[in-house]
């Protein structure tokens, strides 16, 4: 069984002023996908996962994290 | 009108799409299993039969917007798409066994042909699968 992956992606999407489709263009995919990724409907690929850090300029680990495991700051 | 708001308004329409041509080829397939709808000899209305279903398989395993071009077509086909697609496959897949196994438990009290078991069989595994599919991209859609 898949862990729950939780992340913060809407939390730093809004503090920087993005909308959704703002950061789909950023990241070359659809404003859906940022959607279902935001809640945690669709867990992403390492190749997204890793878009969505560049996008945000931070590590992956600052936007993903397992559950049980606390987020990184 | 940028190329996200373009894809996700092609997105929208393929969903909705995607849901009623599934309810027609159901409905079309259960028609179809009635050979006075369907005589074994009007070879024209099978291949037609087997023309949509080749026209909506492509729908469903290919996608769409690839005529835009390959950056516009990966965005409308993103990874997210790709997996209601398994998804939706693997619906039809269950819905097309369970159809066979109804066919097969009626085929002891009535008298069943090949044909239009496998038209039944065949339209809900593919219509299943579409409005699966139509479905999912429409939950995955809504904000």
């Amino acid at each position: 069984m898949t862990p729950p992956l939780h992340n913060r992606l809407r939390a730093l999407r809004e503090a920087r002023g993005w909308t959704q489709a703002e950061l789909a263009e950023r990241t070359a995919v659809s404003r859906k996908t940022i959607n279902t990724v935001e809640n945690r409907v669709f867990i992403p690929s390492t190749v997204l996962a890793l878009k969505l850090a560049r996008a945000f300029e931070r590590p992956v680990e600052d936007l993903f994290w397992l559950e049980d495991d606390a987020p990184a700051t | 009108m940028n190329r996200i708001e373009r894809a996700e308004r092609l997105t929208r329409w393929r969903a909705h799409v995607s849901h009623v041509l599934g309810i027609l080829f159901v409905v079309q397939g259960f028609r179809a299993a009635d050979w006075r709808v369907i005589q074994p000899t009007d070879y024209a209305q099978l291949v037609g039969w087997a023309v949509w279903l080749a026209v909506l398989l492509g729908f469903l395993l290919f996608g769409s917007g690839l005529l835009h071009g390959p950056a516009f077509g990966a965005l409308v086909n993103d990874e997210t798409t790709a997996a209601n697609r398994r998804a939706a496959l693997l619906a039809g897949f269950w819905a097309m066994l369970l159809t066979a196994a109804i066919c097969y438990g009626a085929s002891f009290t009535m008298a069943l042909a090949v044909r239009p078991a496998i038209h039944v069989i065949v339209a809900m595994g593919v219509g299943v699968a579409l409005m699966h599919f139509g479905s999912l991209e429409r939950r995955a859609l809504k904000a």
